[in-house]
């Protein structure tokens, strides 16, 4: 295998395996967070502790999470599932991966240079992030801001090329009605992306000017406006985690069908839904602000858009439950974790609602609570759905079965720590406790101490996983073409693919005719 | 095609960035000087003159510690033992914007200590040389280095003999002794004088304390009050008594203590759930929180159950072929329908909340806030009233907290009233807050991550009685 390859799929390979790569660093900072938090008293120096949650964030959100969902599973899943034998430009693709690899290792960096890491949190509000506040706060905080903009540009050419090959490389037959779900997931994230990821850039452009030369874009002593940078910040920040969100729709919906053996119960809605978040997102990212300096009478205008939002991302909720109704259910490990993702993505979702709520988010705003929100969301819902995605698409990508008894270990262990772990976090930020303090209040000392071992426990589980990983390379059975029965395009080739995807040319099925009477054929 | 092994490099590559990542932080020797930098040199500046960029806001100032005058002494000399400086510094002094530092390692604090006592000998050194330069007659460095260390070593701490048992005698004696001595500054009432003539080594007006109410600076054992009348309060107006005679000094300590009404400990916070509201805003806040929880619930458990339901169906039930359902249009009308219904009513709801929330109320109490890296400093407009890390309302009225910040973003969170708002440089921002029934010490928390030691930007709000706000605000006018 060349290491600078234009076949798709060695390029989802790579991002996949950088991408984890980067979860399991974001993961240890996770556990050291969670060191320092066992117990009120200080463990690591403040600044420490900073740069902990600071690179955790950035790490998990923008070198994990989104290029795992577009660059991995986007880049391997998205040409397969539409029958096209490469993304339409397939230099340009591997220049997105090397492009994310650059900015990945410059991110790293930063542990290295004088002055250590960035440390004003992953959404770097100024005039914190530009400097003044920490004893030790060096170049770092420019290098973490020009990584940014490079991932940003990573993001960019991997979602030009999404949709370019989704419009103009289905094979024949394959309507947008026929488009699997995780497809059309991949091609409303990618306009998502290329909407906002310009004004992240364009920020961060400003901002590392403040960082490197102090010309004052967001240094009120200069003229400029703190909030501003609030704004084009989250302007981009919201619709991001629907870019992280929609995939997940897209995961689990073409999984569920799968392992129900019945159709997916309103697809067209469902697509109708997606949309409709995906636009709305444009209008709620005030609800980050409510509490700021922002005119206190446009959060209304917010509330109104981030509760509304809840309704398509409801019923979408709904579609994969009523898919699940009457279902042949096989419980294979990808099935399971796509039940948890629906369980973790309605708790999540409903502890939202409470944030979205602007007379509780003056309580709840920047607490314990908000932190085990995200969380529910982005690590339960998330990583379920991922997982659910690796243990689902893995044989096509290797050839080889996962073990079922250690993917059940693995789910349970999971599953249970995930819900349980963030509960905590809500209910001790109801009790008013601050999110990135490194020492408490002593009232927060029993629920700290159980969140942190059960995270150690929770860490402990993931060993599982690599385990299983490394036995199916090593002793795993063959795959077979399509193990799961699934009707996709990806399966109708052999496990893996081979180089231009397909041995003939594919014909487009109806990817969710499970079971489908012959009369309304 | 093979996978890549580097895939499965990735928990290896991890724990090596942490491992060149971790040591470069913290060495096994605390640096007492570098901790001063992070720590202290915000307020009491990079020599230790009091004159960091946080310096002003601070009322009363921060220690110059040039001056070799600090507040909490326990020997005759008038000088800071290691133990007095390692006491100031774990409990912080309360009602100024001196945090507690009792977070920091054993350590860590010693090192602390250290620095600050060499800063002052260093201090101590360079006035002594500049006197001696003005007077014509310049002094060879080891001899002023050696006058500096003997100024800047505290005495042995003043030992009481132990206190003998309180009788109304001693208690009726000590009330003489208190009228004899102490009276014309603290009033015979006790409860505090201004002056314009009293000030404190860094220039500052400052009212003689409330003895029954007022906020001590030092500790409340009867040692330590023994210790601070014989020894007095270097820097500020409080002269040592110098009695001499321990019964005296003990009969004065037990009037004291027969007077002294302790300050209410802080209102705890929750565990796992709400702390108690303390006016109708908090109350308001959590009512719509309760909502919110039982409309999301009802939708929660209809959703679960519908879930665990099909799953249990599935498992439990004839595994027949499922049907063909693709989807009906009337079932999506309504799971659009009804939720939208149910989400504007609650938009409804929230928003006439959150207006009365927001609502200016006229005869509030205004008091202007300005965060600052790592404290909260208050201004009474139009009062001549500052304080930093205190602020006191009177209980019963409303109050117009207008919010500001020197530095960077800061956020002022009060958790009892269950409201916050972000103090921004350069904007005013608004927090109006309802009559608080209950006098009593609330947390005032910066909810805004805003620099190394955000963690410990803690202020107190203290509702008073109407008379002791009264009081309180008239011992602190300039």
């Amino acid at each position: 295998m060349k290491i600078v390859s234009t076949d798709h799929k060695v390029i989802g390979l790579q991002y996949l395996g950088l991408s984890l790569v980067f979860l399991v660093i974001g993961g240890v900072l996770s556990m050291l967070i969670r060191w320092e938090l066992k117990d009120p008293q200080a463990t690591f120096p403040p600044d420490f502790y900073n740069r902990l949650f600071t690179m955790h964030g950035t790490i998990m959100i923008f070198f994990a999470a989104i290029p795992l969902l577009t660059g991995a599973f986007g880049n391997y899943v998205v040409p397969l599932q539409i029958g096209a034998r490469d993304m339409a430009f397939p230099r340009l693709n591997a220049l997105s991966f090397w492009v994310f690899l650059a900015a990945g290792v410059l991110n790293l960096t930063q542990f290295f240079l004088p002055g250590g890491a960035f440390a004003a949190t992953w959404l770097a509000y100024p005039p914190l992030s530009v400097g003044g506040g920490f004893s030790v706060m060096g170049v770092g905080k420019a290098v973490w801001s020009v990584s940014i903009i490079l991932m940003g540009f990573s993001s960019i050419l991997g979602a030009l090329n999404v949709l370019v090959t989704v419009i103009t490389m289905r094979a024949p037959g394959l309507g947008w009605s026929r488009l699997p779900l995780f497809t059309w997931a991949l091609f409303l994230t990618s306009i998502l992306v290329i909407m906002v990821i310009p004004f992240l850039s364009g920020a961060l452009y400003l901002l590392t000017l403040d960082q490197l030369f102090s010309l004052g874009f967001f240094l009120p002593r200069q003229g400029g406006s703190a909030l501003l940078w609030q704004h084009l910040f989250w302007f981009f920040g919201h619709p991001e985690v629907y870019i992280a969100l929609l995939p997940l729709y897209g995961i689990v919906g073409d999984i569920l069908p799968v392992f129900s053996r019945k159709t997916l119960y309103g697809y067209r809605f469902i697509v109708v839904c997606m949309s409709l978040t995906a636009g709305l997102s444009f209008l709620v990212w005030g609800h980050h602000m409510y509490v700021s300096g922002m005119n206190p009478y446009a959060a209304g205008f917010f509330m109104v858009w981030t509760k509304l939002i809840s309704v398509p991302a409801g019923v979408t909720v709904l579609s994969f439950i009523a898919t699940m109704w009457r279902g042949d259910l096989r419980f294979e490990t990808p099935m399971l974790f796509a039940i948890s993702f629906v369980v973790t993505f309605i708790l999540g979702g409903l502890t939202g609602f409470f944030n979205a709520t602007i007379p509780v988010d003056l309580y709840v705003h920047d607490t314990y609570w908000v932190v085990g929100h995200f969380h529910l969301v982005m690590v339960s819902a998330a990583v379920s759905a991922i997982y659910a995605g690796l243990y689902f698409w893995w044989p096509k990508m290797t050839g080889r079965m996962l073990h079922p008894l250690l993917g059940r270990i693995h789910f349970w262990g999971s599953f249970v720590l995930m819900v349980a772990i963030f509960a905590l976090m809500h209910v001790v930020g109801l009790a008013g406790m601050r999110r990135e303090i490194y020492v408490y209040e002593p009232a927060y000392a029993t629920p700290n101490l159980l969140m942190s071992g059960g995270a150690f426990v929770l860490g402990a589980f993931q060993f599982v996983f690599v385990g299983n990983l490394v036995w199916s390379l090593l002793k795993g059975p063959p795959a077979g073409d399509n193990p799961w029965g699934s009707r996709t395009l990806e399966w109708a080739t052999s496990s893996p693919p081979p180089h231009e995807n397909f041995h003939e040319d594919p014909q487009a099925p109806e990817p969710y005719a499970y079971g489908k009477p012959e009369d309304v054929r | 095609m093979r996978l890549p092994p580097w895939i499965l490099a990735g928990p290896g590559l991890g724990a090596a960035a942490l491992l060149a990542f971790a040591p470069s932080e913290g060495s096994p020797a605390p640096d007492g000087r570098a901790l001063y930098r992070t720590h202290c040199a915000a307020c009491h500046g990079p020599q230790g003159r009091g004159d960091g960029p946080g310096a002003a806001l601070n009322h009363p100032r921060p220690r110059d510690f040039a001056t070799g005058q600090f507040r909490l002494v326990s020997a005759r000399n008038r000088f800071p033992s290691r133990d007095d400086l390692f006491r100031t510094l774990t409990r912080g002094i309360p009602g100024t914007g001196m945090p507690a530092w009792g977070h920091l390692s054993e350590g860590d604090r010693w090192a602390l200590v250290d620095a600050v006592l060499a800063l002052s000998r260093d201090g101590i050194a360079g006035g002594i040389e500049k006197v001696a330069r003005e007077q014509g007659s310049p002094l060879p460095r080891e001899e002023i280095r050696g006058m500096a260390a003997t100024r800047a070593t505290a005495g042995a701490p003043l030992d009481p003999p132990p206190m003998p048992p309180a009788t109304p005698e001693r208690i009726a004696s000590g009330r003489a002794h208190f009228l004899e001595s102490c009276s014309s500054c603290h009033g015979e009432d006790t409860r505090g004088m201004r002056d314009p003539e009293w000030l404190t080594a860094e220039g500052e007006g400052l009212g003689s304390r409330d003895l029954v109410a007022g906020t001590f600076k030092g500790e409340e054992d009867p040692v330590s009050l023994y210790r601070r009348i014989e020894v007095g309060i270097p820097g500020a107006p409080m002269p040592a008594l110098d009695a001499g005679d321990p019964d005296y000094v003990w009969d004065l300590v037990h009037y004291l203590r027969s007077i002294r009404v302790e300050p209410p400990p802080p209102e705890p916070l929750g565990t796992v759930w709400f702390p108690a509201s303390v006016n109708s805003q908090g109350r308001l806040i959590e009512h719509d929180f309760y909502l919110t929880l039982a409309v999301t619930g009802a939708v929660g458990l209809l959703a679960l159950g519908g879930l665990v339901a099909a799953l249990l169906r599935s498992r439990l039930g004839s595994r027949g072929a499922p049907p063909w359902r693709p989807g009906d249009r009337r079932v999506f009308a309504a799971w659009i329908a009804i939720p939208t219904v149910i989400v504007l009513v609650m938009i409804v709801n929230s928003w006439n909340v959150y207006r009365s929330l927001i609502a200016p109320i006229p005869d509030a109490l205004h008091v202007k806030v300005t965060g600052r890296q790592f404290f909260w400093s208050f201004d009474y407009p139009g009062q001549h009233a500052r304080s930093a890390g205190v602020v006191a309302v009177p209980a019963g009225r409303s109050v117009h907290f207008e919010l500001s910040s020197d530095d960077v973003i800061h956020s002022f969170y009060l958790p009892h009233l269950k409201m916050k708002r972000d103090a921004i440089p350069g904007l005013t921002t608004h927090l109006w807050v309802a009559p608080i029934d209950k006098p009593g010490r609330y947390p005032i928390l910066c909810n805004q991550l805003c620099g190394t030691d955000h963690a410990i930007m803690i202020a107190t709000l203290e509702v008073l009685p109407a008379g002791d706000f009264d009081r309180w605000l008239a011992l602190r006018k300039e």
